[in-house]
């Protein structure tokens, strides 16, 4: 699914949380919470109540004022990747198919996570939750992750509200919130979005589509059939109809964008034509969902 | 104008069918295309295709291109020709396949070889467009193979070809093969072969000639090459021409054989004759022959039985079909007569008559006995015949009156009947003649004078048996001392049985006309002979030397047929005859349309396309105008960039 060198790759790549969660100490992932850390960071002026082991010393005696040392604290962050193994997701065919694209952006946050010694869960869906793997203990646990992955098939509706509600339910804690999917739900995302952002998790909206999908190449009269729905439409497939598709397809891409940045998350588009390799190592750095 | 490939009906036919698949093509409309597509909301606010399906043209002036392209292109493919085309010339070729070319001279290939050789040599210098016909000159021959240009056919015919039997009928092969071109106007006639011919084709052959340059001037006549093989030396050749075999009429044992005897060399010869009867020889001759003399050999020798005697020649000569014959001998078969008389005078000397003669078996029987032997014929005296009859017979009526009644003379005899046939005699007298009653189909035989004349003796055939009844006593007449009275008895016998004396002459090959009557003729190789009979003769045509069957429903029987004379006479080549093949009038200048048509077919393709593809984009630019208002586009070259412009949202992007 992924080739050695894009693993090696990824050793000199961390996944950024953006937010201040409150997890579990002891893993290798930066936040901005500020404790106990090895790292230092700042100095403060020293309030009553401060712990005063973190009083700097050699500034007392230099300047005769307390200030207070600033560490950076590494805490645990869990990553939750949902992965949108609705029917939509493989139609385009093995050479193009949304689902090995999301596939493998799906190992390749889990393997950034592990390599930070966080808990990975990878938490399938489609109409609703499927069963769900959890693994942490290192890169060591990634192989459990590849045949997890290897395993699923894509089928059935897409319903990220019901998903979103689901997943808030099983995943009480705050952690990283990744959904890799093509958001074709009839009833949109908006709500989707708005409950992620309040249970507070840090979320990352990774659209996948097709460049197909995005551009239709057909032309002439075409009966098209949804593959989840099962409904039918003909259409003429004409350069007018066409550039009205790709406005329509841009509208609701700039849309699920919108609705990211406005409820703080994050956004990425992927198109299977792109290179997985290109998409994590470039986009995602750029988009700072990746340092 | 020619068409070459295809006739202006087939070019049409062409046409229509393909401007017809062309026209259900502009007319139909595709199907469309099923796509699974993992959502429909995009096309939702896309027009959706729920227009009928049009049966009309929308690019009329393409189809038309279309049907242009396809018009020029078949006919391109039909090849039309301006001008007369060259279709080649008809060639007839006679092979000489007669009992001639058998000729092999020492050192020498075979005649028929040399024959071949010439033909396929003829064959090599004709352009491959001319048709060939091959004859040979079997008699009533069909063509060894029709018109054709089919040049590996001709060599397999030409090799086959296989020397006959059969003298070879030179002039008529030629006017068959000159009527074969006649419907052409002009064509090759060639004769292949040694050229014998006898005085009557010589003749023939001149008037042919004749007649060919005549019409030669007219420029419609074919040209007449004779291509001779064998040289000009003639043919050491020397053969049997016939044999004749004659029974002895002393002597029913005794066979008297003629052999004629032809030298065709202009050397003289010595030639052997060996003569066997079933292969036992009967008798060896040496003859001198003088240059081209016929000679005949008589031999006799006694035979008891039937068989074949065969006749041959020596030393070889250059021609060995003719070197032997062979005749059929007929055995010998006695008439069983019986007399059936009392004792009288005339019946003693009768029966006494008959037994000495060797060819009859006779037996004197009492009236009231019966013959030991079922006879051929019988001889009865003084009786009336009964109403049915057993055997042949003769009958002496005996009339009533005085004895010494006045004689009456027999004054007529019919000649044309075989029992009074040799009868001329008006001495022969009678007293008290009987009274015949003539029946319908009786022949009087002789007739007594006075008037009207009284018949005295009739023929008359009944049940199947033939019966002579005369009609007086032979004791009161002077009959039986008259030259008449056996001559009666034996023309009798002979027409009642058979002639009893015989001979056998030897057939020749052709046409034959056989005595009997048969089912079927199986020539000596084993073929079927087609014959037709007129209830006398058999009508065959003979084409082998050897013994033919004659198989028939009583029996089987043999005729030996021979090597005929053969001709003698070489045929002297003209110059003109010599000549090389003229070469082939040129067929004027012909102007091909194919090169043109295929331009103009490429121009129309061409204007089809672009006809098709501008009336394509004029339509997207009136729908995009249409969609997008009245701001329409400034060309088509916006609009195609338009349309295949990328859009910007395909760049991923991201957000910081």
């Amino acid at each position: 699914m992924l080739d050695r060198e894009f693993l090696k790759t990824l050793e000199q790549v961390t996944l950024l949380c953006r937010t201040d969660l409150k997890g579990a100490m002891g893993a290798e992932h930066r936040s901005r919470t500020r404790g106990p850390g090895a790292e230092f960071t700042d100095y403060r002026r020293y309030s009553q109540g401060d712990d005063p082991r973190s009083l700097d010393w050699n500034a007392y005696l230099r300047l005769g004022k307390l200030f207070l040392k600033i560490y950076e604290t590494e805490q645990y962050v869990p990553v939750r990747i949902l992965l949108d193994c609705s029917e939509s997701m493989d139609c385009e065919g093995a050479a193009e198919s949304k689902f090995l694209y999301g596939q493998r952006l799906a190992a390749t946050f889990a393997y950034l996570a592990l390599l930070n010694l966080d808990t990975v869960a990878l938490v399938p869906f489609a109409e609703r939750l499927h069963k769900p793997l959890v693994v942490s203990g290192g890169r060591d646990r990634f192989w459990p992750v590849l045949q997890f992955l290897a395993g699923l098939s894509s089928g059935g509706g897409t319903d990220l509200f019901r998903t979103a509600k689901e997943f808030i339910g099983n995943f009480t804690s705050k952690g990283m919130a990744i959904l890799i999917s093509d958001f074709y739900d009839e009833a949109g995302c908006q709500r989707t979005v708005e409950m992620l952002r309040s249970s507070g998790h840090d979320f990352v909206l990774v659209q996948v589509h097709s460049a197909e999908e995005q551009s239709p190449s057909a032309s002439g009269e075409l009966i098209l059939e949804d593959v989840e729905t099962g409904a039918h439409c003909s259409v003429e497939c004409s350069p007018a109809n066409t550039q009205i598709y790709e406005s329509k397809f841009a509208e609701f891409s700039e849309g699920i964008q919108r609705l990211a940045l406005r409820n703080g998350g994050r956004y990425a588009r992927a198109v299977t034509n792109l290179p997985y390799q290109d998409f994590v190592l470039r986009s995602l750095r750029s988009g700072r969902v990746l340092a | 104008m020619n068409w070459m490939a295809m006739s202006p009906l087939q070019a049409a036919a062409l046409w229509l069918a393909a401007g017809a698949v062309a026209l259900w093509l502009y007319l139909h409309t595709r199907k469309p295309q099923h796509r699974r597509v993992s959502t429909l909301r995009f096309w939702a606010s896309v027009q959706p295709a729920v227009q009928p399906r049009r049966r009309h043209l929308q690019e009329p002036w393409a189809l038309l291109a279309q049907l242009l392209f396809l018009l020029f292109v078949i006919f391109a493919l039909a090849n039309p020709r301006w001008g007369s085309s060259s279709q080649g010339r008809d060639v007839a070729m006679v092979l000489d396949t007669s009992i001639y070319s058998q000729v092999r001279v020492a050192g020498q290939p075979s005649w028929i070889d040399q024959e071949r050789k010439e033909a396929q040599g003829i064959l090599d210098r004709l352009p491959a467009q001319d048709r060939v016909l091959l004859i040979s000159t079997e008699p009533d021959a069909p063509p060894l193979l029709p018109f054709t240009n089919d040049r590996a056919a001709l060599r397999k015919a030409i090799a086959a070809v296989q020397p006959s039997n059969s003298v070879a009928d030179v002039t008529r092969s030629l006017e068959t093969g000159k009527a074969a071109l006649s419907a052409t106007g002009r064509g090759l006639l060639v004769y292949v072969g040694p050229g014998m011919l006898d005085e009557r084709q010589s003749q023939t052959l001149d008037e042919f000639r004749q007649e060919t340059e005549k019409d030669a001037n007219s420029g419609d006549e074919p040209q007449f090459l004779a291509r001779l093989v064998g040289g000009d030396t003639p043919v050491a050749n020397h053969g049997i021409t016939r044999l004749s075999l004659r029974r002895d009429p002393g002597e029913p044992n005794l066979w008297h054989l003629l052999t004629q005897l032809k030298n065709y060399d202009s050397a003289k010869t010595t030639v052997e004759l060996k003569l066997t009867v079933n292969g036992q020889s009967i008798g060896e001759q040496e003859i001198p022959l003088a240059p081209n003399e016929l000679a005949n050999a008589e031999n006799q020798f006694v035979w008891d039985q039937g068989g074949v005697v065969q006749a041959e020649i020596g030393p070889a000569d250059a021609l060995d079909a003719d070197n032997r014959a062979s005749i059929s001998l007929p055995s010998l078969r006695p008439v069983r007569v019986a007399l059936i008389a009392k004792d009288s005078p005339l019946s003693n000397d009768l029966f006494t008559a008959v037994a000495s003669n060797p060819y009859l078996q006779a037996e004197l029987v009492r009236p009231g006995a019966s013959p030991q032997n079922a006879p051929e014929v019988a001889i009865y005296e003084s009786a009336n015949p009964p109403a049915h009859l057993d055997f042949n017979s003769i009958w002496f009526l005996k009339g009533k009156g005085p004895a010494g009644a006045h004689p009456q003379r027999i004054a007529q005899w019919n000649a044309q009947h075989p029992v009074t046939r040799w009868v001329r005699s008006r001495d022969v007298s009678v007293r008290n003649p009987a009274t015949l009653q003539l029946l319908p189909g009786d022949t009087v035989l002789a007739t007594l004078d006075g008037n009207p004349a009284a018949p005295v003796m009739v023929a008359r055939e009944q049940d199947g048996h033939r019966l002579v009844l005369i009609g007086f006593d032979p004791d009161g007449s002077n009959f039986a001392q008259q030259s008449a009275f056996p001559l009666v008895i034996a023309g009798s016998i002979e027409w009642m049985t058979h002639p009893v004396e015989e001979a056998s002459e030897s057939f020749s090959i052709g046409d034959l006309s056989v005595p009997g009557t048969a089912d079927r003729i199986i020539a000596p190789s084993g073929k079927n002979v087609a014959f037709t009979s007129d209830g006398q003769n058999l009508h065959l045509l003979a084409t082998e030397a050897g013994a033919y069957r004659l198989i028939a429903k009583n029996g089987e029987s043999d005729i030996a047929v021979n090597i005929p004379l053969l001709p003698s006479q070489r045929m002297q080549a003209r110059p003109s005859e010599m000549a090389s093949i003229e070469p082939e009038r040129l067929p004027a200048k012909a102007w091909d349309f194919w090169r043109w048509l295929a331009v103009l077919a490429a121009i129309a393709l061409w204007l089809e396309w672009w006809l098709y593809y501008s009336s394509r984009q004029k339509k997207q630019l009136a729908e995009i105008t249409k969609r997008a208002g009245n701001k329409a586009p400034a060309s088509v070259q916006e609009i195609s960039g338009r349309i295949r412009e990328p859009s910007e949202d395909r760049a991923p992007k991201f957000v910081a």
